[in-house]
């Protein structure tokens, strides 16, 4: 038993942004969510899963979770 | 369902573990989760060093960003999987659906779930307040203080106006809790209460009393799962085996819920009962997640065990416990036997686990063979469901 071969990358984007003072988190996280199914020429339809790295807001003392 | 590959029947369970559960002071959520892990090795009859995989949930109390790292240090193991999962009080059956996944992938071959908290006995209340206000989004719901409880209240008062169900069901569900809390060895409440001892326990949040709201509790559970085949050259002992998994998630803010009454649980469940091969009929004896009393009556709705509803009329008919359509939450539930957080539905994972294995004493469901758990948080914003099932039922 493996995953070995069973899965593939169908798109992929990458944003262009180095410097987002003008975007929260959560407009970076949409903005590549959408190009990685367009490359892939699906539609956001064709998603039933989501994945994504983020910080655990839980354990921030800052209490700035949501700052871009 | 839509992918003809998948975990059914794949992995198993072969060993279950509980530490102390109610108010343990003096034991960190490390200690418990190690305690349990323990247990549940030694019913395995493996070494700690065969364990290659560990995923866990968050702890408030031992709030390290890496807790399954955490623990592994502290338990002394270096394993080549493993994650800390968060999905509110749904994370308990995502690190079945996860762990099953990654043995049938083949990323580790013995993955020990786990998961542990001091909710009761290792934060302040100021702290207790605030993991349950901070957990809610910090521009549209934290600043006006709404602890997730209040979301849960929401929906149960929606509950009422659209189908009638009344303060009584909601006390029902109390009430059949702590009865089965009260054969549960270990259970944090066993005070035997009434209907009307919950709706005079004082209101918490409209329409929820005190004795309508869960727990809060000190406490961990583990479980070793490994793959069919290994369980079977172990020679394990009642192997219980992950039949099916689903999950859903509908919103994050609780002013964008889709709906106030039919949750992700519908969906989560349906696709968890696709893979099985069964469907809620099938069904011996269930693990409800029941962080307040009404979230169960909507619950049984969702997860097909009645029409969307009924679930009021259905729990105050004995529905819900022996005897009934779908004995649920034998244990007590996080009512009345523990909720130390996110691992509060691994107990009903472990009461589930315990009746399929015919060695729940007194509190036996005659011949079950079929148990599903259905764990969720957030306001309903998670939900996560699991079929699990004897050899038989392979």
């Amino acid at each position: 038993m493996s995953i070995r071969g069973k899965a593939c990358i169908a798109g992929v984007y990458e944003h262009p942004t180095r410097k987002a003072a003008d975007k929260s988190v959560f407009q970076l996280h949409a903005e590549v969510a959408k190009g990685a199914p367009r490359d892939a020429g699906l539609s956001m339809r064709d998603v039933d899963g989501y994945v994504c790295s983020g910080y655990d807001y839980y354990h921030n003392d800052e209490g700035n979770y949501h700052e871009a | 369902m839509k992918h003809k590959d998948t975990l059914r029947g794949k992995v198993a369970v072969i060993g279950a573990g509980l530490s102390p559960v109610g108010r343990v002071p003096g034991r960190s959520p490390l200690w418990l989760a190690a305690d349990a892990a323990r247990k549940a090795l030694a019913e395995a009859g493996i070494d700690k060093r065969a364990v290659d995989g560990v995923l866990s949930s968050h702890a408030f109390a031992a709030p390290f960003h890496r807790f399954s790292i955490a623990f592994s240090e502290y338990f002394g193991i270096q394993p080549t999987f493993s994650n800390t999962l968060q999905v509110s009080g749904a994370t308990a059956a995502t690190l079945f659906a996860v762990g099953a996944a990654a043995v049938a992938g083949g990323l580790a071959e013995t993955v020990l779930v786990v998961g542990g908290d001091s909710l009761l006995t290792g934060l302040s209340p100021d702290l207790a307040l605030r993991s349950m206000t901070e957990s809610r989004d910090q521009q549209y719901e934290m600043p006006f203080g709404i602890p997730v409880s209040n979301t849960f209240a929401m929906t149960a008062h929606r509950h009422m106006k659209e189908f009638g169900t009344t303060p009584e069901q909601f006390a029902e569900v109390a009430v059949v809790h702590r009865r089965h809390a009260m054969r549960t060895p270990g259970a944090q409440m066993t005070a035997p209460i009434t209907v009307q001892d919950v709706l005079g326990s004082g209101m918490v949040t409209s329409p929820y009393h005190k004795l309508d709201c869960s727990l809060i509790s000190d406490g961990a559970a583990a479980f070793v799962i490994t793959s069919a085949e290994r369980a079977r050259s172990l020679g394990a002992r009642k192997p219980v085996y992950i039949l099916g998994a689903g999950e859903c998630y509908t919103h994050e803010h609780i002013f964008l819920m889709p709906s106030l009454t039919t949750t992700g649980a519908a969906v989560s469940s349906r696709n968890a009962y696709a893979m099985s091969g069964y469907g809620a009929r099938d069904m011996d004896v269930a693990g409800i997640y029941d962080c307040f009393t009404g979230t169960v009556i909507m619950m049984v709705e969702d997860l097909g065990f009645c029409p969307k509803g009924e679930g009021g009329r259905f729990v105050a008919d004995g529905q819900i416990t022996y005897g009934g359509a779908i004995p649920a939450n034998t244990h007590g539930g996080l009512l009345s036997f523990a909720h130390s957080g996110m691992p509060g539905a691994l107990f009903h994972f472990h009461e589930v686990i315990r009746q399929l294995r015919g060695e729940c004493g007194e509190r036996q469901v005659t011949g079950a063979k079929l148990g599903l758990v259905h764990s969720l948080g957030a306001g309903f914003a998670t939900n996560a469901t699991c079929i699990l099932g004897t050899e038989d039922t392979l």
